[in-house]
């Protein structure tokens, strides 16, 4: 800014000392930089600022000095004339100026928020040390063709093999259940390889991260925890490295805590993560290469591309698939940690800053309208300055000050509107979009906004300017009273209404397909009745190692919970459909060939007997599970629809066999078929499935699901007293099963309604628009319909022919926006769901109901055209 | 304007700030506590008028130093000599305000 003002206020300095000049500023200002180093950035760039505004006072003095009225800071006297001049004429019009700044203001809003989103969510690298050399490694094969979980036997061979990764560690999303302090919590963690934190690049605030040397079989369980759960559970405690946390069977000795600003990478494990263990504490099998549920990370040597090391990964994964069997067919896949982190929500962030640059635009159309309505009735203000010699580009410079100054003041209103939505943006952290932590209106975001608002300025002032700059001094003056209008205005004008009406056309059309295809999505039938349900997660620890311990518990606590005041019935599984749990295994059917490349599978989750009558869903043949299907008698499971009619089309699944087991073959009878649900989300066909009895199979992770008589707060005090009663230690969780299914659809609501509130401000102001521009159209006809009244024109036909000229602008616009709209459809057709993206009905719809909009934008000015009284038209001469 | 009007608080303080071996527009800046807009027509005004003469800095110092080269002001011996007398001056004048709102 300082250098800005400097190069300004040099023209006013006399051309011999002009250099000079400049040279000896640049030394002060060096070295008052250098005094003021130590301070903000803010109070930096105000001090430097207001030293370099004194630089004027020194150059016209020397301008004075050598007898020369300073020629260059000439431009600065003008161009603060023309804003006062500016600020006094938005004074006189306040309610101009108010329209214009509000719609401006509702525009920027729009466009900074969502513009901070996008820079937080998208654009901002992550937050960890040279984050684009950090790589999502993960194993994939023909069937998941996707980056899927790596076996840890496979990510040591890979990390024995690379060359191009300085680092590579692994992980697995865990939860710990401590036990100490005041009360059980249930904490998420990841198990992460030694090399995490070393590999990230980011420091700990006390202590130290995992080691290798943690990392070994045997050694003593650490643990490096969160600033959030150092602050919350252990009162932020400055001596609490070397402090040991519980669990049931364990005793971990704390060594670090990470900074406040750390985030666990989000593309590894979606959950807040509190707690960071060794791999080597998991107990989990380190050396298989049969179990994949790895996560592996990497950073990128130096120097080396992400095509090498492509390469590399992809020549070492052919080497093992040549050596072992399990992996036949597997490949590596890389991609960047930022890709993966942001997914599809790229996507969709692209597609409402688009939605929102159109908003913007369709604000600037409306200004400009404005604009131009005030410059030619101010035709003949301007006709006079040009008559005393103003010459065009001063006239053209005052218009576009005045435009710059108007959205300037939108801008700072923008601007606040912007923080507003940001805050509710992340307090309301719509449906999981990753970084959210990291949306804020900062620097960058307001250079943007100050950015947007100077182009947007110059964008609405620069047609209206240049075409009044045009003007000669002489048609003003003799349009006399009719004070400008001119036939070149208006056409302008027409241009920029059907413009809008485009605009809108396009955003309705989106919002409708949006509305619609969430409205097919909510009417989706899950398979099973969430009404008056509610559902306790629950886990049981290690304390609970053995199905007879677990069953023992359940039955126990289906007991307390049955006897409950308002339960209908209550059942409990291992997998709440639409809650996120999903587990699938691979299995052997009988009798049939097992194809290698395409091996059978299928989800699983055990559920108690009477768990399909409490969720409504139909046993379709056969039966449900019993107490009888225990240890002693014969494994049993039931299965879907979807699992008969793609492994038995049109047999008869009871007493077929299906085995689950990985090593040795464990066998179970089809007892019985069960409906359909849709477990993975709405929106997402049913898998083969499979149901097995917790009596034979065992249970620790449990939802107990309730049907109540309506009293669901009740009945969750009673539930939680009753686990209370059994143990106390187990941490729990309640939530409706409606909340589960409205869940399931929070980002599809997300977009939906943000689509439709950016389409409804754009109807609004196209709206606004027309009626606008009806409106002075209408005032400035006054005389030539009063003449056509005068001379026998029958109101209805006057009112009739402005209509008409209205609407043929609105159908002008309206198919140009349709064009747009279809041509454009593609990319929302992966957000639609049972829509498609060129649906006729939605097209038709939105249009009759902008039709609508313009209609009565038109007629209300039209009739006014109609009613009006010949006499007084004709007086006004 | 004319040579014998007689020089303003600000100027004098600058002048003697400068006479004190502040001789760098910045440093007279925060010796006098006066704004950058005041310091420097100050100083041009001076030098205009002969009690300043100002001098560059040594190219080689101040690439030696990393910075653009600084213009250096001195006070001449005319305006040595005013600004005895405006010290002078002042003084009287604020023996005149003391006795003003002296006891009586």
């Amino acid at each position: 800014m300082s250098r800005i003002l400097l190069r300004l206020w040099a023209r006013g300095v006399p051309l011999i000392h002009r250099n000079r000049w400049i040279e000896e500023w640049e030394a002060e200002l060096a070295a008052l930089e250098l005094r003021a180093a130590s301070r903000s950035g803010w109070a930096r760039w105000w001090t430097s600022t207001r030293f370099a505004w004194g630089a004027r006072a020194h150059a016209s003095e020397l301008a004075h000095l050598h007898g020369q009225d300073d020629g260059g800071s000439m431009a600065m006297t003008t161009m603060g004339r023309d804003l006062r001049f500016a600020l006094r004429s938005f004074g006189r019009a306040p309610g101009f100026t108010f329209v214009a700044v509000l719609t401006l203001a509702l525009g920027i809003g729009a466009t900074t928020t969502m513009f901070s989103v996008l820079d937080g969510v998208v654009l901002r690298p992550l937050p960890y040390d040279r984050p684009d050399e950090l790589m999502m490694i993960g194993s994939s094969s023909r069937r998941f063709p996707g980056l899927a979980p790596v076996a840890p036997a496979d990510f040591t061979d890979w990390g024995e093999q690379n060359t191009t990764f300085s680092h590579m560690i692994a992980t697995e999303g865990w939860t710990l259940d401590l036990t100490d302090a005041d009360r059980p919590g249930r904490i998420s963690s990841a198990a992460v390889s030694g090399g995490f934190f070393d590999m990230l690049g980011v420091a700990l605030m006390l202590g130290r991260g995992v080691t290798p040397q943690d990392d070994v079989p045997d050694s003593e369980p650490v643990v490096v925890m969160s600033h959030g759960l150092w602050e919350r559970r252990y009162g932020s405690d400055p001596n609490i490295v070397g402090s040991t946390v519980t669990t049931v069977d364990r005793t971990f000795t704390v060594v670090g805590v990470m900074p406040e600003s750390f985030v666990h990478p989000e593309a590894l494990w979606s959950e807040d993560v509190e707690l960071w263990l060794p791999t080597s504490q998991t107990g989990s099998n380190m050396t298989t290469r049969n179990g994949r549920f790895l996560q592996v990370m990497g950073r990128l040597a130096p120097e080396v591309t992400l095509f090498q090391a492509r390469q590399e990964m992809t020549a070492i994964a052919s080497g093992l698939a040549e050596e072992y069997p399990q992996n036949r067919d597997r490949d590596t896949l890389i991609e960047p940690l930022q890709a993966e982190t942001i997914g599809d929500v790229r996507q969709a962030l692209a597609l409402l800053m688009g939605a929102v640059g159109m908003l913007l635009l369709i604000a600037c159309v409306n200004v400009a309208n404005l604009f131009m309505a005030r410059a030619s009735d101010r035709g003949r203000e301007i006709a006079v300055r040009v008559a005393l010699g103003a010459g065009r580009a001063r006239i053209r410079a005052q218009l576009l000050t005045e435009g710059v100054v108007l959205s300037l003041g939108g801008g700072l209103a923008g601007v606040g509107l912007a923080y507003l939505g940001v805050s509710a943006f992340r307090a309301i952290n719509p449906v999981g979009i990753p970084r959210v932590e990291s949306v804020t209106v900062d620097a960058r975001i307001l250079g943007f906004a100050f950015v947007v608002s100077v182009l947007t300025g110059i964008a609405f002032a620069l047609a209206p300017a240049l075409r009044l700059g045009r003007l000669g001094a002489l048609s003003g003056l003799r349009d006399g009273t009719r004070s400008g209008g001119s036939s070149g205005l208006g056409r302008s004008r027409n241009v920029l209404v059907a413009m809008e009406m485009g605009l809108a056309v396009v955003l309705m059309v989106g919002a409708g397909l949006f509305v619609n295809s969430f409205l097919r999505l909510q009417s989706v039938d899950p398979g099973f009745d969430s009404e008056d349900a509610v559902a306790m997660a629950l886990t049981l620890n290690s304390g609970y190692g053995d199905t007879e311990q677990q069953v023992t518990f359940f039955r126990q606590l289906m007991e307390r919970v049955e006897a409950l005041r308002g339960v209908q019935s209550a059942a409990y599984t291992s997998a709440l459909p639409l809650a996120g749990d999903r587990y699938l295994t691979g299995i052997v059917l009988e009798g049939r060939d097992p194809d290698p490349s395409n091996p059978d599978a299928a989800e699983y989750s055990t559920t108690s007997p009477g768990f399909f009558a409490t969720m409504g869903i139909d046993v379709v043949a056969g039966r449900e599970f019993t107490q009888l299907d225990n240890a002693a008698s014969a494994r049993v499971m039931l299965v879907n629809e979807t699992f008969v009619r793609r492994y038995w089309p049109g047999e008869d699944p009871i007493g077929k066999r299906v085995s689950t087991g990985r090593r040795e073959p464990v066998w179970h009878d089809v007892v019985g078929v069960v409906e359909d649900v849709n477990r993975r989300g709405l929106a997402e066909p049913a898998t083969p499935e499979m149901y097995l009895s917790p009596f034979q199979s065992g249970i620790t992770n449990a939802q107990v699901v309730v049907r109540t008589d309506g009293d669901i707060a009740g009945t969750v005090t009673g539930m939680r007293s009753a686990v209370h009663d059994l143990d106390a230690a187990l941490p729990i969780d309640f939530r409706t099963v409606d909340e589960y299914v409205a869940r399931s659809v929070d980002q599809p609501q997300f977009y939906t309604q943000l689509f439709s509130a950016f389409a409804l401000v754009a109807l609004l102001l196209a709206g606004v628009g027309i009626y606008g521009t009806m409106s002075y159209t209408v005032g400035q006809r006054t005389r030539e319909l009063g003449v056509r009244l005068a001379l026998g024109a029958q109101a209805g036909e006057v009112t009739r022919m402005v209509a008409r000229q209205g609407l043929q602008v609105a159908a002008v616009g309206l198919a140009l926006g349709l064009i747009t709209a279809a041509a454009g459809a593609r990319v929302l057709e992966s957000f639609l769901f049972g829509i498609s993206a060129h649906d006729p009905l939605t097209y038709v719809a939105g249009s009759l109901f902008l039709a609508a909009v313009a209609a009565t934008a038109c007629w209300i000015p039209a009739r006014r055209a109609g009613r009006a009284d010949p006499m007084r038209a004709l007086r006004m001469e | 304007m004319s040579r014998n009007r007689p020089l303003g608080a600000a100027t004098v303080a600058i002048l003697k700030a400068v006479q004190e071996g502040h001789r760098f527009g910045l440093d007279v800046m925060e010796a006098t506590d006066l704004p950058s807009g005041t310091v420097y027509p100050t100083l041009a005004r001076m030098e205009a008028r002969d009690y300043l003469e100002s001098e560059w800095e040594a190219a080689a110092d101040a690439k030696a130093a990393g910075r653009p080269r600084r213009r250096y002001y001195g006070v001449t011996p005319d305006g040595a000599r005013a600004l005895s007398e405006a010290l002078e001056r002042l003084g009287v004048l604020a023996g005149v305000t003391r006795q003003a709102a002296g006891p009586g």
